[in-house]
């Protein structure tokens, strides 16, 4: 049974994918982007800088509840020391850590939460063409806001 | 007695000139970006009230102030839309903005007497939001990227989110696709269908109270339940984007061919 899930799953990725494979197609706007975000000059270095915790116009039950702070020390470790070594490269402008956190602090745990696990669940490479030219930025990642989901 | 008619007759029209507007003096301010010198002049000039909320409307509009254009342009409204250059240029640039500005600014314009740029733009608008004329006679774009945006927009516009939700709770992942996104829907269904995978060998290998028999079930539980909501946002989202991009690529066709003058 497993070993035909996995031969159903492999067709399916097949199916999915082989579509995009159109060396003759005509760029579209989005693919120029990509190209000049692959192809720079000079290396896209990412420059956002992650804050621990922000209490500020926060509650007092929020600020002396110590599970506050436990999650933003173990996101902070898991940020810091973890993705650093993992090296990996999240597809969203926001990264899907870093998103989940400022779901959390805006829109509460359960659904900022939800919205982290739902980033998590679509962040994969090539994910930018699901969405329009607009959506995507210069360095070909998707832009994503917390306050859009107010 | 002859001096003194002099100096009245000089006096009456120093004042004259005082009041009088410098057309081609704004619009060398506007042209070289000269906004802090351009912002001094129309506070100093003395000028009847709207034409002065005309020019400070125009100065707004270039410099992209919504809000105060649009109290100086309720102020001059008529001389504002008499402009041909002024009213194109305020219509294109509302037209790529956010959904907010632009029904502000067209839903306040006349249904006539507006020139023939605007008008269109106008049509457009209406075709858009209000699906006006759609039966009729297929809208004709002036670009194939245009049709085919429109086309990407209304195959989306009447998707309910929450079949979008009620999909992904029978399949997961099936409501993205159901959106349009196709690399979505494989991810999602791929991680969630790995995910039960190993909770159902985990939950027959060991006994369902055994913690890490928890830890899966609430890990997949978590997942699952985020797909659903995704997937409803992913719809609304998905519309929104589509929208959007329809009129980004129209302003910037309009605006190739309409020019950017804001004066004469």
């Amino acid at each position: 049974m497993m070993k035909e899930l996995c031969r159903f799953l492999l067709c399916l990725c097949f199916v999915a994918f082989s579509h995009e494979l159109e060396a003759q197609a005509p760029l579209s706007p989005l693919n120029v982007k990509i190209i000049g975000a692959t192809f720079a000059t000079v290396p896209q270095l990412s420059t956002y800088k992650r804050k621990v915790v922000v209490l500020k116009n926060q509650s007092l039950l929020v600020k002396v509840n110590p599970l506050t702070y436990l999650g933003a020390g173990l996101l902070f470790f898991y940020q810091n020391v973890v993705s650093e070594q993992l090296g990996g490269e999240c597809s969203y402008e926001i990264s899907c850590s870093e998103f989940t956190k400022q779901c959390i602090q805006r829109h509460g745990f359960i659904k900022g939460l939800l919205l982290g696990a739902n980033q998590l669940n679509t962040c994969v490479p090539g994910g930018y063409l699901d969405h329009c030219s607009h959506s995507v930025s210069e360095k070909g990642k998707i832009i994503n806001s917390v306050e859009a989901y107010d | 007695m002859i001096r003194v008619v002099l100096l009245v007759i000089f006096a009456a029209q120093f004042s004259v000139l005082f009041g009088q507007i410098e057309a081609n003096f704004i619009k060398h301010l506007s042209e070289n970006q000269l906004r802090s010198e351009h912002l001094t002049y129309l506070n100093q000039v003395k000028a009847p009230e709207d034409s002065v909320c005309y020019l400070k409307a125009k100065f707004y509009l270039q410099y992209e102030e919504d809000s105060l254009f649009f109290i100086n342009f309720e102020q001059a409204k008529s001389l504002f839309l008499s402009d041909p250059f002024a009213s194109t240029q305020a219509s294109l640039q509302f037209f790529g903005k956010g959904s907010a500005s632009r029904e502000r600014w067209f839903e306040t314009l006349p249904k006539e007497e507006l020139n023939e740029q605007t008008q269109l733009l106008l049509n457009r608008y209406n075709l858009i939001e209000y699906k006006e004329n759609r039966g009729e006679v297929k809208p004709e774009w002036p670009t194939v990227l245009l049709d085919e945006d429109y086309k990407a927009y209304t195959r989306v516009e009447g998707k309910s989110p929450f079949l979008g939700g009620f999909l992904s709770a029978l399949i997961p992942g099936l409501g993205k696709l159901y959106a349009g996104k196709r690399k979505a829907f494989v991810a999602t269904f791929f991680i969630n269908g790995v995910h039960f995978v190993q909770t159902y060998e985990s939950a027959t290998r060991l006994d369902l109270k055994h913690p890490l028999n928890i830890l899966n079930i609430s890990v997949l539980a978590g997942f699952y339940v985020a797909n659903i909501y995704g997937s409803y946002h992913d719809v609304k989202e998905v519309k929104r984007e589509r929208k959007q991009q329809l009129y980004l690529d129209a302003t910037t066709h309009y605006r190739m061919e309409f020019g950017d003058r804001l004066y004469q």
